[in-house]
């Protein structure tokens, strides 16, 4: 259901983008400041509305990506570029190095996680065991 | 060591990728063996869903944000941010033979101690029933060996028969002496050598009872030979309510198995009350709107998609068949409360049982007027219903007319001749639990008061006398009786034989 403040709150959410869309904190911290400035009657509800629809944006942005070991930045833009070309909406990568996976790799993209890892086969392995 | 480093670098270049996909969430809270999970956007209806530990659950609650999951298992080690995943899977349980002579948990686990079950096959515990094309109408019995049933409202293959009454009125003794028949007359079946004998395979599925009524149960399958052609399943009441919930669909999934590869299964829900009261509690937990009782809006649905699994399949589809009879408890005789009334809906017919008959020492408490089978008596042999056709108008007017019964010297000639018929029956139909008759004894039985035999015996004695004829029936009057056995009928020669051993059985009964 589309509140009385929609449009006000895409505006407000487009404001909070950078030049890549990506929702940038400093630029949320500067519409945060302009709202306190304005301090409206209905501050409280705009204030809610636009915090939870920031959220559900970076929700949807975040690409988590976990390599079992270093990565070279060459493997990282190859990586960026072949998800972004399948995915249209604009995608904010973190990378990180995650030992426990041994070798491999884990992709979580909002709820769907896409991994082949030495850990993930392993577990499985043991999985083939006991069920 | 350059040649090792090149082999291990070409190994690794082949090495085969094997990503896996899959949804994931995070548990948000966690009660009453109930998590709510955010995230798994992908998840389907009643997919299994996997929890750190090994822990399972089964996603029921599909909404915009969050998905309810009932955890089955130890939740103890779960706690809220843990990482739930789906798996792609619908929840399956083992099924076969090899689960025959086992008492299992609602996910098919074993719970007797007699070691791991090695069975080879599995299905889904939630299944579409057959629809009508591959169903055919009842007509072959299933005797449960209690006079009273079999020859008032009688039972088929592939019906749904209610058993309903009050708290502690009998309703498990004509489930549990149903199941002792079968294994009875499998027993007989099979030691006849005949090859198109079709054994009753049966399940039995205990629903919140307290655990020493289940033990109490399998102690009377156990003593009385049973056992080996019975399968239990068990979520007692101190199980938590999603194994309660599930434990029907497991048993149900058991028999279908037996049903699907051309055989024939009887399954008793024991007791479907305690079960809408178990999805009741998940429901309240998950927050979904209540209505009458505090019931959710589908629970006509949680039982109708039970029930319509049992079914009796037609030659080409296999000829098997699923006979169910759930039980239902009601509140002082009120069968017109929410579940009952539902469950009635839905089944053939019912077996009501009467507290007060129950006391009164008229066991087991069949209530002629409210008991009905609406199918069944297309599955009766033809000898029995030759001789018990009018029994349940008799009986029924017998009931009718006991009111007048205290002015019985003002009474005409044939409506005492009703009452003392009504009364005779009334005592020939009271049976002791764990003692099924077999269907030609009682075809017998049921002769022998059609043909008056019982007339000069004081009412008193008539039951009495009744166990006399049938243990001579069942000795040196055998002749007549596996005459019926055989042919089913009660033809010119068999009612000759019948008759002279009845003559014979009455001049040494006194
Ligand atoms: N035909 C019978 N003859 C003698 N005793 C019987 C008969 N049927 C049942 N009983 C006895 O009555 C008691 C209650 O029977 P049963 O447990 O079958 O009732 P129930 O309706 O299933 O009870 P509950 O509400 O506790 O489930 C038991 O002790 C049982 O042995
Ligand atoms: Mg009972």
């Amino acid at each position: 259901m589309p509140s009385k403040f929609s449009s006000l709150i895409t505006k407000l959410v487009k404001e909070s983008t950078n030049e890549h869309g990506i929702i940038d904190k400093s630029l949320v911290n500067n519409v945060l400041v302009g709202l306190k400035e304005i301090n409206s009657p209905m501050h409280q509800e705009i204030l809610k509305e636009f915090l939870t629809e920031i959220t559900k944006t970076l929700r949807f942005q975040l690409v988590e990506v976990e390599f079992g070991s270093e990565t070279s930045k060459s493997v990282m833009t190859k990586l960026k570029d072949k998800i972004s070309a399948t995915i249209s909406r604009p995608l904010d990568f973190k990378f990180t190095t995650n030992k426990s996976l041994i070798a491999g790799y884990r992709i979580k993209l909002v709820d769907d996680v896409f991994e082949d890892s030495v850990q993930s086969r392993l577990s499985k392995l043991s999985q083939s065991f006991t069920s | 060591m350059s040649s090792i480093t090149d082999l291990i670098r070409k190994e690794i270049e082949n090495l085969s990728t094997d990503a896996t996909r899959t949804n994931v969430g995070s548990i948000i809270t966690l009660a009453d063996g109930v998590a709510k999970v955010d995230g798994l956007s992908k998840v389907m209806f009643n997919e299994m869903i996997e929890f750190p530990n090994n822990v399972l659950g089964i996603a029921l609650n599909l909404e915009e944000d969050s998905v309810g999951c009932v955890l089955l298992g130890d939740v103890s080690s779960l706690k809220e941010g843990d990482e739930a995943r789906t798996t792609g899977k619908l929840l399956s349980v083992p099924v076969g033979k090899e689960l025959l002579g086992r008492v299992v948990d609602a996910v098919g686990r074993p719970m007797d101690g007699k070691g791991a079950i090695n069975a080879s096959q599995s299905l889904p515990v939630e299944r579409i029933a057959p629809g009508i094309i591959p169903r055919k109408s009842v007509d072959q019995p299933l005797q449960t060996g209690i006079m009273a049933v079999d020859s008032m409202v009688p039972i088929g293959r592939g019906q749904r028969e209610l058993i309903i009454g009050d708290r502690s009125t009998g309703k498990t003794t004509i489930a549990i002496d149903t199941i002792i028949n079968q294994a009875k007359i499998n027993k007989q079946g099979e030691a006849s050598g005949d090859a198109n004998f079709r054994p009753v395979f049966c399940v039995y599925v205990a629903i919140g009872q307290k655990n020493a009524n289940v033990a109490r149960t399998i102690k009377t399958l156990e003593e009385s030979g049973a056992m080996e052609y019975v399968t239990i399943v068990s979520a007692p009441a101190a199980d938590n309510p999603a194994n309660q919930y599930l434990a029907p669909y497991a048993g149900c999934a058991m028999g279908e198995w037996y049903m699907e590869n051309g055989m024939d299964a009887l399954i008793v829900y024991d007791d479907l009350s305690k079960h809408a009261v178990a999805y009741r509690q998940i429901s309240l937990i998950l927050k979904r709107p209540s209505g009458r009782e505090a019931y959710p809006g589908d629970v006509f649905y949680l039982h109708s998609r039970l029930l319509e699994r049992s079914a009796r399949l037609k030659e080409d589809c296999g000829n098997g068949s699923l006979t169910a009879l759930p039980i239902i408890e009601t509140q002082m005789g009120d069968v017109a409360g929410y579940i009952p009334t539902n469950v009635i809906s839905i089944t053939d017919g019912q077996i009501f049982l009467e507290g007060d008959l129950f006391n009164k020492g008229i066991r087991p408490a069949v209530s002629v007027g409210l008991s009905v089978s609406r199918v069944g008596s297309a599955a009766q042999i033809k000898a029995y219903k030759k001789v018990a056709g009018k029994v349940k108008l008799e009986l029924a007017q017998f009931r009718e007319l006991a009111a007048f019964s205290q002015f019985e010297s003002d009474l005409d000639a044939t409506t005492k001749a009703s009452l003392d018929k009504g009364a005779r029956i009334v005592e020939l139909f009271k049976q002791t639990a764990a003692n099924p008759i077999s269907v030609e004894v009682q075809t017998s039985l049921m002769w022998a008061m059609q043909n008056n035999f019982f007339d000069s015996i004081a009412v008193g004695d008539v039951n009495r006398g009744a166990q006399s004829l049938r243990k001579y029936l069942e000795t040196q009057g055998k002749e007549a009786c596996d005459l019926i056995y055989s042919t089913g009928k009660l033809e010119e020669n068999t009612e000759q034989k019948l008759r002279s051993a009845v003559e014979d059985w009455k001049r040494t009964f006194s």
